[in-house]
């Protein structure tokens, strides 16, 4: 399944990272390098998941989900928090803000793609704009 | 009034013996003189010896009734003196206080009816001058009491209570003292009142109240300040607290973000995303992977510790089937011992089941145990067994590895502390595996114990509560 997938983080050999991996195996990734950014483009490109690290400058992951989830257009996309917090609490806060699932930083490059399309599976298609 | 029970006495007591003896006298005498044999001249000279002979009689039995009366007022007299004698010396001897009988005349005016001579010691005034004019005592109470005295009073006249008062009042000398004074009302008739009351000085009692209220005040004062230096204590601790656990938390970000990219990238060349690898830059990069994922375990233990030191890492306590977790472990390392050769061996008694703990915590602990006994072993086998022994579950990890000094069985579960420097080299550890059991275990309420036999292998057991009522 080739997905449009909106990554929200601001560290940009992390971003390559991931998008790579992605890309490499057949998805279109999106970057945005903030919180306002990302919210901007997952409401106007309406993305199949959107992947969102948790530690951004200013605006943090918690109030970004919060904000994306405030969106009704957005309400079936599934919004998976990367992260490289292991403090307890985390994984609770991350759900309690929005989220549908968590990974954990760093990532896995073997087990990451098959994580990403298990969240894409199991909470349906979004409403992706197929350019 | 006083008259009427003893005029009743001396008619009892002297005229009625005497009415019953003249009676007597005037029925018989003459019928007595009638027996005897006299002529008429004779019988005039007995009559006029009869006469004189009950004049006499007469005068000594009045002379004794009425000294034997006499003497029994005056015994009387002398028991009611006494008896007063004894009301005024209790009344004047009482300690600190006087007693008195206090009325209002017809008019309202104040009066007082008695007073014993305590009035002099507490007041300064004369009891004959307060018997005189009321108003003297009155004129003592403190002012700004007169209403409250005037208050009382008037309550107990009007309810026929008792009136009880502790008013500031000035004695003569000027000096202030403080009296408790209270008083009964009875009527005696026609609607007036006499208040028989009690006036004690508590002067010294209400110092003592004083001082006992100031150093109350004292007290809250100093309970206030050193609750608000607590809180300014609690609050810099708390914020200390806050910034260590801000600090593991950027820390451990801002280590695991660069060892993202190493870790990633590796991965991704090692799978030929980005192209194909010859024999050597393979054998570099999977170094470079393994050197990485050893970095991130040492981060991943070192913000465990440190978790656990700061009292963050919570246990979640849950129904645990103890198998289940076992099996998963086993199966985690399963690939390791493989790879060595090992036999892995587990040996679990029908009677493991369930206990309340914290799944997560004993998965971490036996996969710690396990890949120590793994690490440590190059040829043999591990076994691990697990069964019960009274309330506690038991699980021991035993490996035919190259096994620990005794000297170095007490360092083992020192954070930092791997055995042997020469051998840390060749088995890769962070050296804070079993320092991170311990406390874990003993965050359940367990125990952990080794005991080895150099060269031979050791055995690792692990004991916890199976009831959760023993683990606090």
């Amino acid at each position: 399944m080739n997905a449009t997938i909106l990554l929200i983080e601001d560290n940009e050999q992390n971003r390559y990272l991931a998008t790579f991996l992605l890309e490499k195996n057949g998805h279109t990734v999106i970057p945005a390098c903030d919180g306002p950014q990302g919210i901007e483009a997952a409401g106007r490109l309406l993305p199949h998941l959107i992947l969102l690290d948790i530690q951004l400058p200013s605006m943090d992951g918690y109030a970004v989900a919060r904000a994306l989830r405030n969106n009704p257009a957005l309400a079936d996309t599934p919004v998976v928090a990367v992260t490289s917090y292991a403090m307890p609490g985390d994984r609770e806060k991350a759900l309690a803000a929005g989220c549908n699932g968590y990974v954990e930083k760093p990532i896995n490059p073997d087990t990451f793609v098959a994580e990403i399309e298990h969240y894409l599976n199991h909470h349906g298609k979004g409403h992706a704009h197929e350019n | 009034m006083i008259l009427i029970p003893s005029l009743t006495r001396a008619i009892l007591r002297i005229i009625l013996p005497y009415v019953v003896l003249a009676g007597l006298w005037i029925l018989l005498s003459d019928r007595l003189l009638g027996f005897l044999p006299l002529d008429a001249a004779a019988l005039t000279q007995w009559s006029i010896y009869k006469g004189l002979a009950f004049v006499l009689i007469t005068a000594l039995l009045l002379y004794t009734l009425l000294r034997a009366e006499l003497g029994a007022r005056m015994c009387d007299q002398a028991a009611l003196l006494q008896s007063e004698e004894r009301l005024r010396l209790l009344g004047d001897n009482l300690p600190d206080s006087y007693v008195y009988q206090y009325t209002h005349d017809k008019d309202g005016t104040p009066r007082f009816l008695y007073l014993s001579t305590g009035v002099e010691r507490l007041h300064g005034i004369k009891v004959e001058d307060v018997l005189r004019d009321a108003g003297l005592l009155h004129r003592q109470i403190d002012p700004e009491l007169l209403p409250e005295f005037q208050a009382a009073e008037s309550a107990s006249l009007r309810n026929r209570t008792d009136f009880m008062m502790e008013m500031r009042m000035r004695r003569a000398d000027g000096q202030w003292r403080w009296m408790r004074v209270c008083s009964r009302p009875r009527c005696i008739g026609d609607g007036q009142l006499v208040w028989d009351g009690v006036a004690t000085d508590i002067s010294e009692r209400k110092q003592t109240e004083a001082a006992l209220l100031e150093l109350n005040v004292l007290l809250e004062q100093r309970v206030a300040a050193r609750t608000t230096e607590l809180a300014a204590a609690k609050e810099i601790a708390e914020t200390a607290d806050q910034l260590k656990s801000a600090f593991l938390a950027t820390m451990s970000h801002e280590l695991r973000t660069p060892l993202n990219s190493i870790i990633g990238f590796t991965g991704i060349l090692l799978q030929e995303l980005a192209g194909p690898l010859n024999a050597e830059q393979r054998k570099q990069l999977t170094m470079v992977r393994d050197s990485s994922r050893h970095l991130l375990d040492l981060i991943n233990d070192v913000l465990d510790i440190s978790k656990i030191e700061a009292g963050q890492l919570k246990i979640h306590r849950e129904p645990v089937d103890v198998r289940a977790s076992i099996l998963k472990v086993v199966g985690l390392v399963k690939p390791l011992a493989e790879k060595k050769n090992l036999a892995l061996n587990v040996a679990l008694a029908p009677a493991v089941g369930a206990l309340i703990s914290d799944p997560r915590r004993i998965e971490q602990i036996l996969l710690n145990l396990l890949n120590n006994a793994i690490k440590f072993t190059e040829k043999g086998t591990v076994t691990l067994t697990a069964g019960l022994a009274q309330a506690a579950l038991r699980i021991s990890v035993e490996d035919t590895g190259i096994g620990i000094k005794p000297e170095d069985l007490s360092k083992l579960f020192v954070p930092f502390r791997q055995i042997d420097s020469g051998l840390s080299r060749q088995h890769e550890g962070t050296g804070l595996g079993l320092a991170i059991c311990r406390r874990l275990t003993e965050l359940l309420g367990g125990e952990i114990h080794a005991t080895s036999d150099w060269g031979k292998g050791s055995v690792f057991t692990l004991t916890l509560p199976r009831d959760e009522s023993e683990v606090l």
